[in-house]
């Protein structure tokens, strides 16, 4: 891991604006920010291993664990909120048998609510491995995710 | 359309005339290029309205180098998605503003940010970054000239308040989105404590707009001293929800309304500025022209111009607690009055909700809401309560129907 943590680094070395770039790019090739992985980014870029940690777990995207394998986010902002997305919100509940922010038993999807996706023109929407499904209605909403691979 | 033009692609955008500006602006000593954007009147499309070519001189009389420019395209305000059609159908315009801005503030580097939720956009944009350097518009020597200057892309990851400039300073930086207090300002103390000019993408768009036009010509669009071409996000319930552009002070709300399809079942009431900081309005407001002074005249600002539509079936107290959580959650915890007075705002507003709301609660409600105010570091923490203030003026009656 390490070795693939200091590539990324090297990658990043000739940019300003380093750690946002760096831990976008670790969390994509591991599907979240490993401990190890903020150990070698705190050593490369002469931080303490909390002062990464404190900048990184600002952001709501970032994420410290593994979670499912599609990350479905879908948004509760007030213009999907009055178009629906709470309905949208309780029928995946139910059919998936998970609360937001939890991750399938079988470790299919992870669902978070997210406020303000960009794209309310087309509310309600939800966010799929980042790719924007709008209009939904809560049988389109689930049958997009069990179309899901 | 001045600004929402097609041109994803670079022939397209040179067909159109595209970079022209750019060239004539080089020729342009640089406080020339400022005086034109004052004489312009364009004022900031990112919310706050401020003067551009002020903020522009402001950074350019500075002494201290480097000087950074930075694009702001970290749009979270709910309702509002201009930005994102824009970087869509027009983004060599934004770039070319850039460049432009950059030259005339006499800054050598400069950050695109965009938040994560517009990650494909982003990616899209590194693209053009990477192809206007192939094409000598980015990099050393731009068109031959003595400028050069160079764009690094900057990926948000989720925080509502980076879109306050300070914020997305320390953001770039790569710190948590705390924003800072000013003064200084940015142009005094931005990036890395260099003086920094900070723009929305939609105000940098206007820039090559205003060179081609040239500032005289570009402040007669529109209402005379509210000028230029302005994005409006429309949503919620009308019949063809998008972004329209109209000159400012050209339109009405009622007739962007129209626009945009019209009314989808019965008019109830709109919400203007942004869907989180902004106003919740009655049908006494559709005859308001959109522009800052006319907002201004009635106490409220056009914000990033977005326009989401109410009919009957929007309940006011939910829409409400909708918000308060929706600020609750992007509070950045920084600030006492905002920590505490969001998570408050939000208690209260789901007690009513409940329907246990009495008089109590409208008296502590409005007394957080005034502390947030007057004690906030930023505009979060001083936005926070509008919607439920302006709601309050325009729907008391319905507001106070469930109250015991």
């Amino acid at each position: 891991m390490e070795e693939k943590v200091r590539k990324i680094i090297y990658k990043h070395r000739n940019d300003d604006s380093k750690l946002l770039a760096i831990l976008h790019d670790v969390q994509n090739e591991f599907g979240y920010i490993p401990e190890d992985a903020i150990k070698t980014i705190a050593k490369e870029l002469g931080m303490k291993k909390g002062e990464v940690y404190d900048a990184a777990s600002f952001y709501s995207f970032f994420k410290f664990k593994p979670e499912g394998k599609h990350e479905v986010m879908i948004c509760d902002c007030i213009v999907c909120y009055i178009k629906g997305s709470e309905r949208i919100i309780e029928r995946i509940e139910k059919e998936f048998g998970v609360k937001m922010g939890e991750t399938t038993k079988d470790g299919k999807f992870t669902f978070k609510i997210v406020e303000g996706l960009g794209h309310c023109e087309h509310s309600p929407v939800m966010m799929v491995d980042g790719k924007i499904y709008g209009d939904l209605t809560p049988d389109k909403a689930v049958e997009i995710l069990r179309g899901c691979e | 359309m001045l600004l929402l033009k097609d041109a994803r692609n670079v022939e397209d955008y040179l067909a159109q005339g595209g970079f022209k500006a750019l060239r004539k602006a080089l020729e342009f000593e640089q406080d020339e290029i400022i005086k034109e954007v004052e004489t312009s009147g364009l004022w900031g499309r990112g919310g706050a309205a401020f003067p551009t070519g002020l903020k522009m001189k402001f950074v350019r009389k500075e002494r201290k180098t480097p000087k950074y420019i930075v694009a702001n395209a970290d749009e979270g305000e709910p309702g509002t998605f201009k930005d994102r059609v824009l970087m869509e159908r027009n983004p060599y315009q934004i770039l070319e503003g850039m460049i432009i801005s950059a030259y005339a503030i006499g800054a050598k580097k400069g950050f695109f940010y965009i938040r994560y939720e517009y990650r494909d956009i982003a990616k899209d944009i590194e693209r053009k970054i990477e192809e206007l350097r192939r094409l000598g518009i980015l990099g050393p020597n731009i068109y031959g000239s003595k400028f050069s200057f160079d764009i690094e892309l900057v990926l948000g990851a989720g925080a509502y308040v980076c879109g306050e400039e300070t914020a997305l300073m320390e953001s770039i930086e790569g710190k948590r989105g705390f924003p800072r207090i000013k003064p200084p300002y940015p142009a005094q103390y931005g990036l890395w404590g260099k003086p920094t000019l900070i723009n929305n993408v939609e105000t940098l768009a206007n820039i090559p707009v205003v060179m081609r036009m040239g500032g005289a010509n570009y402040s007669r669009l529109g209402k005379k001293g509210c000028s230029g071409p302005k994005l409006f996000s429309v949503s919620g319930f009308v019949k063809e929800p998008g972004v329209y552009e109209a000159n400012l002070g050209e339109k009405t709300i009622g007739e962007i309304i129209e626009l945009a399809g019209g009314v989808e079942g019965k008019f109830k009431g709109i919400m203007l500025g942004g869907g989180a900081a902004g106003f919740i309005l009655n049908e006494e407001y559709l005859d308001m022209p959109l522009c800052f002074k006319d907002a201004k005249e009635r106490g409220l600002f056009l914000g990033t111009g977005d326009i989401i539509v109410f009919n009957e079936s929007v309940e006011l107290w939910d829409i409400l607690l909708n918000i308060a959580k929706f600020f609750e959650h992007e509070s950045c915890g920084q600030c006492f009055p905002c920590r505490y007075g969001t998570k408050r705002m939000r208690e209260i507003i789901e007690k009513i909700v409940c329907g246990e709301g009495r008089k109590e609660d409208i008296e502590k409600l409005n007394a957080t809401a005034r502390a947030m105010k007057i004690a906030s570091l930023c505009p979060l923490g001083t936005s926070a309560m509008l919607a439920y203030e302006s709601a309050m003026n325009n729907f008391r009656e319905e507001l106070m129907g469930v109250i015991q």
